[in-house]
């Protein structure tokens, strides 16, 4: 038996044993093309992670300065033991859960029109929808600077039409509001793909049998999607969580600004408490891996 | 169907009033009228682009007309949304809900219109017996196969007990041998119940062996209307008369009164010539075409006793295909090919009588000769 | 029968005519479609239009319109040398990673190796671990190097972010390039290098150039990674943008940022020509 799965895998690998010098020699030589790459990776990604994997274990011993190496999890038990770093946690995830909510739900008419329709404005509407994505993060976030603050576009209008004015600066739904522009457009393209693979009949099935509108989205729809919202929802989660730039220019130094990310860089370049922005981030990538091993199970329980 | 409308005038279940529906400045339906009666199975007919679908979506309600007028059961529902219009519709792709089992698919317009639970269920079941899937209401549409998929569709259009079935190239998904018998289920199925019907095709055979009635369809327009049989043998139209079927068609004129008492004699332009029936519309000098179905052709050895025919002639056999039940010759005539049909006889030892370059001759009936207007 | 035919297209009688429904649910779809449209596209109009103000400070509608504040952009020292940065940067970039990543995307598609599918987690990691775990980790290890700061830093930085993108990229054209046509020219008399060089490298000369493009464009946008290598030779322009608007709020920003927008929708532009603007979107998901 044995004998036989041998022989049969020598086969499928091609040469004949004649030659088994003729397999090996391309073989190494793709080995070198990958070299460099492989190189750098490893000395400039994988490594300063490592350093910085042992960092997090590591105590704090004033700026930019670590202990001896004792490894110790201190930082973690900080983390875990202040309520501040609680309210954090929670926020970001608060923020970064309806954020993805808002997002999938805004992007579902249009990655829907994308899917179905031949309309002449639909490269109107691809453009408009990549453009957040090549638009520069601090652009983005300077527009909404411009739209949101007290003097701002949405203030302005608001005093015309002699309405109360609202604070958004620095708040956690001006937070809210700009990341969601953001994160969009991965939600349409996530969408789009599932909803392509629905048969329009489907929809005119629902409605030839007695269904309306609501009977279409509800019984077709959401059902046959649902692989593509919840894939759209969790890859904004995740990015949401993963946010840094938007809380610190929208959010501000505030509590509206502390977000988990937030703290990380305010760590690293302020306070330079390099361990525990370390473990910080740490628990933050475990959230997101937990976060996506979730959506594996869930994805695979549904088929 | 001519008893049938002259004895008791029938109640019209569907009208269609001058129908046009533009896309853009496109018509994909030009102007059609049409009136589907009670328990009959209307055929739309016609080559793919020639607004059959349109119009059949226009009677569901997927597509609402440029203008004119579409009335079921004596009500106006141009402009009613499909949910509002008591249609059952099946599909080419069947479109069952994937996610659904066998019998909540048939269950799902009984839910949309509250049909209660038990009422439902018995409903449900009677409407899987009445397709023969009574064992697999549990299934899910993707582990049955694709007859059984279209029977669950039928199923779960006609449950509802709809006004109107339409049923929209119902078969093409299937294959040839499946589709002949899901041709005489659905027009079983049909007839045992007792349902309104219109049916979209672009496949002629399965026009012929289904309708009550087809409606031939060409660019967006009704080129012509009638019974299966009416439509086959007398095609008002040389679209129709090459789109049904197989026909030698030839373009000529009548050039004179032929020897024989109530014929005239037909000349083609390439020199064919043929005697045909006399009619009142038929003066010498018209430019007409005349159609001749392969099957109403004879062959005959040429050396063989001619028996008295005012149409024969003489030709070699250019070609044989051998289809089984019946034999298609071309026949090599001095003025232009034919194609002769002949049924293949049961008992014979040798399935074809002639070889090929052999002379022959063939004769013809004036009757078989159908005079075609050019339009 | 022919009577029977014809009594079809007789007209239609005393039946109420119906009109057409004024709304139905494609006009709700459509008004979804233009107010998301609107969100989507709002701080870029917005910004676009703001760069054109001749206000001091920020307001809108602006009371003028000037193009002083690109004047300003343009005459301002530390603005323009960051401008230089970003660019130069974004070039070495995309030479660098364009390079290393095609080779290894070559590599990756070649070869049948048990850790194949190791090596190409290893190629994309950086996409998707977050910005500033990535960030802390290249301060912590540029800083024990004593590299904090400098262009080397920035440079290694911006090479392993880029390189995923064109692995990517490449990866997906060579994909789509039928490798019989390499064998084809082999049967014809090449040898294999020459053979790759001959055939295979022009069949995928697009997919290079178009990768290089967005290493070139990923690098010329980062901020978050930038922003944790902090140093007088690292103030790209759009940290120094950042950094700008922390503390001012004045229209300059919007020329800055209109600049930007407008170098990318180049730099976009010229990718869609090479036809893989597509593929880059739905591989980047």
């Amino acid at each position: 038996m044995a004998e036989l799965v041998h022989s049969s895998a020598g086969v499928s690998q091609g040469p004949a044993p004649a030659a088994p010098g003729a397999k090996k020699a391309p073989t190494a030589n793709y080995g070198i093309l990958l070299l460099p790459s492989i190189g750098t990776l490893i000395a400039f990604f994988i490594v300063p992670l490592m350093i910085m994997l042992g960092y997090s274990f590591r105590r704090f011993d004033g700026p930019a300065q670590v202990g001896p190496v004792h490894y110790v999890i201190d930082n973690y038990v900080k983390f875990f033991t202040d309520l501040f770093y609680w309210e954090v946690l929670g926020r970001t995830l608060v923020v970064a859960a309806v954020v993805a909510t808002i997002a999938v739900v805004i992007a579902y008419p249009i990655a829907y029109t994308l899917a179905r329709s031949k309309s002449r404005w639909k490269t109107l509407m691809v453009v408009i929808v990549v453009l957040p994505l090549i638009t520069n993060l601090v652009v983005r976030n300077y527009g909404w600077m411009v739209i949101l603050s007290d003097n701002g576009l949405l203030n302005t209008f608001l005093q015309y039409l002699g309405l109360p004015t609202l604070t958004l600066m620095f708040t956690t739904t001006g937070v809210i509001v700009a990341l969601t522009q953001v994160l969009t457009p991965f939600a349409v393209f996530s969408l789009f793909g599932v909803i392509q693979q629905i048969n329009p009949q489907l929809e005119e099935s629902v409605r030839g049998l007695g269904g309306t509108t609501w009977h279409v989205v509800k019984d077709v729809l959401i059902p046959l999607s649902w692989a593509g919202i919840l894939a759209g929802w969790l890859l904004i989660f995740v990015q949401a969580v993963a946010a840094f730039a938007t809380p610190l220019l929208i959010g501000g130094g505030g509590r509206a600004g502390q977000l988990l990310a937030t703290l990380v860089f305010t760590d690293a370049i302020s306070t330079l408490n390099w361990p525990f922005a370390a473990a910080t981030s740490f628990i933050m990538t475990a959230i997101v891996l937990m976060l996506i091993a979730l959506q594996g199970r869930m994805l695979r329980a549904k088929r | 169907m001519a008893e049938l409308s002259n004895a008791q005038p029938s109640e019209i279940v569907l009208r269609l009033a001058g129908v046009q529906k533009y896309f853009g400045s496109v018509a994909a339906v030009e102007n059609v009228e049409l009136a589907v009666q009670k328990n009959q199975l209307v055929t739309l007919l016609g080559p793919s682009g020639c607004g059959k679908t349109t119009t059949l979506r226009m009677i569901a309600g997927f597509e609402f007309p440029t203008a004119g007028q579409i009335v079921i059961d004596g009500k106006d529902v141009t402009y009613t949304p499909p949910n509002k219009r008591e249609i059952g519709i099946v599909f080419q792709s069947y479109s069952l809900f994937p996610h659904l089992r066998v019998s909540d698919n048939v269950a799902y317009g009984l839910k949309r219109r509250g049909v209660p639970k038990e009422e439902r269920v018995q409903r449900v079941r009677e409407a899987l017996q009445l397709v023969d899937l009574g064992q697999f209401g549990d299934r899910l549409p993707n582990e049955l196969s694709g007859g059984q998929q279209q029977r669950v569709a039928l199923a779960r259009a006609i449950v509802i007990r709809p006004k109107i079935l339409l049923l929209d190239e119902p078969l093409s998904a299937l294959d040839a041998k499946l589709r002949q018998r899901m041709r005489l289920e659905i027009r079983h199925l049909q007839r045992q119940i007792g349902m309104t019907t219109v049916l979209v095709t672009h496949d002629q055979e399965e026009a012929l062996s289904m309708s009550d009635h087809i409606v031939v369809m060409n660019k967006g327009n009704v080129e012509q209307e009638g019974t299966p049989s009416s439509i086959y043998r007398q095609p008002k139209t040389s679209f129709v008369a090459s789109f049904i079927g197989e026909t030698n068609l030839f373009k000529g004129e009548i050039v004179h009164a032929a020897n024989v008492d109530g014929l005239l004699v037909f000349r083609a332009d390439c020199g064919f010539e043929a005697c045909i029936r006399k009619a009142d519309n038929l003066e010498p000098g018209r430019q007409l075409l005349l159609s001749l179905r392969p099957e109403t052709l004879t062959i005959s050895p040429s050396q063989g006793e001619a028996e008295a025919s005012p149409n024969a002639l003489r030709g070699t056999v250019a070609g044989i295909n051998y289809l089984g039940a019946r034999t298609v010759f071309e026949i090599k005539t001095p003025t232009r090919d034919l194609m002769v049909s002949v049924q293949n006889d049961a008992g014979s030892e040798a399935p074809v009588a002639f070889v090929e370059g052999q002379t022959i001759r063939l004769s013809w009936t004036p009757d078989a000769c159908q005079i075609v207007e050019i339009n | 029968m022919q009577n029977a035919d014809r009594t079809i297209a007789s007209p239609v009688a005393p039946i109420t005519r119906a009109s057409r429904p004024f709304l139905d649910s494609r006009h709700l779809l459509a008004v979804a479609n233009i107010l998301v449209c609107s969100f989507l596209l709002a701080p870029i109009l917005i910004v676009i239009v703001t760069s054109f103000s001749a206000d001091q400070f920020m307001q809108f509608p602006p009371s003028g319109w000037s193009l002083r504040w690109y004047v300003e952009f343009f005459n301002d020292r530390r603005l323009m040398d960051g401008l230089l940065l970003s660019l130069a940067l974004a070039s070495v970039t995309a030479v660098v990673a364009g390079v290393a990543g095609s080779l290894a995307a070559f590599a990756m598609t070649r070869m049948t190796s048990r850790f194949g599918g190791l090596i190409h987690s290893l190629h994309t990691a950086p996409l998707i671990t977050p910005g500033v775990v990535t960030g802390l980790s290249m301060l912590i290890f540029f800083s024990a190097m004593g590299l904090r700061g400098s262009f080397t830093a920035l440079l290694i930085g911006h090479v392993v972010l880029s390189i995923p993108f064109v692995v990517i990229i490449v990866v997906a054209g060579l994909q789509s390039f039928d490798k019989s046509i390499e064998e084809a020219a082999i049967s014809l008399g090449a040898s294999r290098p020459v053979a790759f060089l001959t055939v295979t490298i022009p069949a995928v000369k697009t997919s290079m150039m178009s990768a290089a493009v967005f290493a070139f464009l990923n690098s010329f946008d980062e901020v978050v990674v930038t922003l944790f290598l902090p140093g007088p030779r690292t103030k790209t322009l759009p940290v120094a943008m950042f950094e700008y608007i922390q503390h001012n709020l004045d229209p300059l920003p919007a020329a800055i940022s209109t600049v930007l927008i407008a170098i990318a929708m180049l730099v976009v532009f010229v990718t869609a020509r090479f036809g893989t603007i597509g593929r880059i979107m739905g591989q980047r998901l």
